[in-house]
């Protein structure tokens, strides 16, 4: 039955963060990347209740592939750049005015295949961004071809008779890099990914979040995976939460075990503050980084 | 107060740069452009500037663009490798209206060539690096003073009309040294974003003036909530695939540069009031070419030269005006026919005669060389 | 024990894709798929017995397509809110 009830603000939780006029948004039934965006933007508006980030602050810059799309979708500054560049982007942004906070948000081929280059060095330099990487294993949004996260000898359509690679754990690659915090986590531990991003966000250095995530339509599809439900028992049975001392201990093998968890998490200066041990620029001392570390 | 200094054409530029406003410069290493990024790296934090070393310059080039939409004055420098790297990007700026300068030092191509020799190989990779049609404004200069004076230029191109502009310059001005006066920041004119007049939520990023087609920017930072969409995009930024909003925005991404050519276009025209024949020359080839002028006129001979100093767009009136006698047009350039093709293109209508001396040699030759060179080409002189 | 919290179950009809992940992953089993179509022709999540609702918002914060709220219920009465425009909203009890 249909009642008029009072009138009860009929918006979810996180609308005034989108462009809900462009909703519902592009990506397919099931997909994670939704699920990731959702929890960043819960994160902003907890960090905003408590004072700790302005979202006039954040950048948000995603590269192409269909986590690129989630600029159009956020009402935040942000770019949406060429394929494997949102980091190199957010270089400049953060160069340019120190007090902005780039927040990259790409995909797995995105950040470790075309973009490696910039994810290596902006890792090595602790360069201060933060980096949500939604992991669907493929590129999916070119038809599902090989990425440098597909499981050995998945199908992929440019690997027909199974991916002959080994694939890349690009959190701890990016762990071995120094980076002053990596996590991992799934789509099935969405208050994890909030509490992480909340953690990461207001601080300096570089900061890696890499989340598994489902592609129901293109890579589920091509694993025998078709419905958003199946793929996500499939991944959840890999997805195993784990408090690694090294970083052999942490496994990324599709038919056993993709370890999840905080992998580092420490407080070095980042890039900007490395600047600034050299030069005294006049924004050394409005850095919010060096505003949060002393949280 | 302007100052005279004995400057490297890299030098100067590095100078130009700082005096125009330089915030952040970002760069990867190139011969012959490495020193004007050590120049900088000396000098700009003393101006309150940042100087970056990126891991390649794909990485610059989009650094630059993030920093310009960030609110700072960014340039790079490079020569043909790099830039060919840096190609997607080109269009990215371009298409996002990102007002970043480059200084291109060209250098004898193809592929690595020779990197410490001159060259001047690049007129189209300058103008058409990056895919689809887009806008870019390319100057080239002929002296270490004009190199100065150019990179200046560029910046206040760039931010007057929120184009990508390139300062072509070669490896002969980069390391020749010459005389140049030089002056502090703020001693220059270099225009500066137009400023959003709308509040947020009203204002629309890539909504143009109706003057002069270029839009009003608001930075990161300033709660506007502007997306930098690579995608075609709407006046809000919002991708579209409307076929009339796509029409619109590519005629407008070039049409900005042509509806202001008055601000853009620039060139040099000797000897040419009463030459029969004129040679078209542009960078530093153009000084051997002015030699040679002044040889042949001792000679008795009508011949003249016509400089473009705006490589794109070329200065149409100009050259129609320095040709105007002229019933014989020969373009002397260091490569097979590029600056050709746009001067065969302009004055082929005119059923004037259009020559190539192509200049093929990892050295700027002399008048005399040069002259070699016509003899090579079968052109009489 | 004190009585349990009464929870609205707020359902943002069109932007749902009927992707199943909020059934899946409600532990009190009180979502299901809905029979009437939203504008893009997917059939809609719809709630069974809002007063089970435990308030665990994980259907919230699994949803990829930002559909589903939880809040308090403004009136003491557990009821799921299916939005189908501005004033049409279905209101389910029980």
């Amino acid at each position: 039955m249909t009642v008029q009830v009072p009138k009860l603000e009929y918006r979810h939780r996180v609308d005034d963060l989108l462009r809900t006029e462009r909703l519902p948004h592009v990506w397919c039934p099931g997909c994670g990347i939704g699920i990731t965006l959702q929890a960043f933007l819960r994160a902003v508006k907890a960090l905003e209740a408590k004072g700790v980030v302005d979202r006039k602050q954040l950048v948000f810059v995603t590269g192409i592939g269909c986590t690129g799309r989630a600029s159009g979708y956020v009402r935040l500054d942000g770019a949406h750049t060429p394929h494997g560049r949102p980091i190199a982007y957010a270089y400049g942004v953060k160069l340019a005015n120190p007090k902005l906070v780039p927040v990259v948000f790409s995909g797995d081929g995105d950040l470790a295949g075309i973009g490696g280059n910039h994810l290596l060095h902006a890792a090595r330099r602790n360069f201060d961004m933060l980096v949500i990487m939604v992991n669907n294993f493929n590129y999916a949004l070119t038809g599902g071809q090989l990425a440098p996260t597909t499981p050995h000898g998945a199908y992929s359509t440019t690997t027909p008779k199974g991916n002959p690679e080994r694939p890349m754990d690009v959190a701890r690659l990016v762990a071995a890099l120094g980076a002053n915090y990596v996590a991992r986590w799934s789509i099935h531990y969405p208050v994890h990914i909030e509490e992480a991003i909340k953690r990461a966000l207001p601080r300096r250095g570089f900061r890696f979040i890499e989340v598994l995530s489902i592609c129901p339509e293109i890579f589920g599809r091509h694993i025998g995976f078709r419905s958003p439900v199946d793929l996500y028992e499939r991944l959840r049975k890999v997805s195993k939460v784990k408090k690694p001392k090294t970083l052999e201990e942490i496994k990324y093998d599709w038919e056993n075990e993709i370890t999840l968890g905080v992998f580092v998490d420490k407080d070095e200066p980042g890039y900007m503050e490395s600047i600034c041990s050299v030069y005294n620029y006049d924004w050394c001392n409005e850095l919010p980084e060096r505003r949060w570390s002393k949280q | 107060m302007a100052r005279r200094e004995f400057l490297t054409g890299n030098e100067a530029m590095a100078e130009a740069a700082i005096a125009a406003g330089l915030r952040v410069f970002i760069g990867y290493p190139i011969t012959p452009a490495s020193d004007l990024f050590e120049y900088l790296a000396e000098k700009l934090p003393s101006y309150g500037g940042i100087v970056f070393q990126a891991e390649d310059e794909i990485a610059s080039i989009n650094a630059l663009v993030g920093a310009t939409y960030a609110g700072a004055k960014a340039m790079t420098a490079t020569s043909g490798p790099g830039f060919s790297l840096m190609a997607e990007s080109l269009g990215l700026a371009a298409m996002l209206e990102a007002p970043i300068v480059i200084v291109y030092n060209m250098r004898t191509g193809p592929s690595t060539g020779i990197a410490t020799g001159t060259g001047q190989g690049d007129v189209m990779q300058s103008r058409w690096a990056s895919h689809g049609h887009y806008g870019v404004v390319v100057y080239s200069p002929w002296s270490v003073q004009e190199a100065y004076n150019l990179v200046v230029k560029a910046f206040d191109t760039a931010w007057r009309l929120r184009v990508p502009t390139i300062v072509l310059s070669d490896a002969v001005i980069a390391h020749t040294r010459e005389l140049a006066v030089v002056y502090e920041p703020g001693e220059v004119k270099v225009a500066d974003r137009k400023p959003p007049r709308e509040p947020p939520g009203e204002f629309k990023p890539f909504k143009p003036d109706p003057d002069d087609l270029v839009p009003p920017m608001a930075f990161y930072g300033e709660g506007y909530a502007v997306l930098a969409e690579s995608l075609a995009h709407d006046e809000r930024g919002y991708y579209t695939t409307d076929p009339e909003n796509y029409e619109r925005l590519v005629r407008r991404l070039e049409g900005k540069i042509t509806r202001n050519k008055h601000h853009v276009v620039s060139s040099e025209a000797r000897y040419t009031e009463d030459a029969e024949t004129v040679i078209v020359a542009f960078g530093t080839l153009a000084r051997s070419a002015l030699a040679l002028v002044k040889d042949l006129r001792k000679q008795g001979k009508k011949v003249g030269l016509w400089r473009p100093v705006s490589i794109w767009p070329l200065d149409e009136e100009g050259l129609s005006k320095a040709v105007e006698h002229a019933d014989r047009v020969i373009v002397a350039e260091m490569n097979l026919g590029q600056l050709y093709r746009e001067i065969a293109r302009i004055l082929g209508p005119t059923g004037r005669k259009i020559e190539l001396v192509p200049v093929l040699t990892p050295e700027l030759p002399g008048p005399d060389e040069l002259l070699g060179y016509f003899e090579k080409a079968g052109v009489e002189i | 024990m004190a009585p349990r919290r009464a929870y609205d179950i707020i359902i943002l009809a069109n932007r749902c894709k009927e992707c199943g992940l909020c059934i899946h992953v409600c532990p009190k089993k009180i979502l299901v798929t809905g029979n009437k179509q939203n504008q893009k022709g997917y059939r809609v999540t719809t709630v069974t017995k809002p007063s089970d609702c435990i308030g665990c918002r994980l259907c919230e914060f699994s949803c990829p397509d930002f559909v589903i709220r939880i809040e308090p219920s403004s009136n003491g009465v557990p009821k799921g809110l299916i939005v189908w425009g501005e004033n049409e909203v279905e209101v389910i009890k029980g």
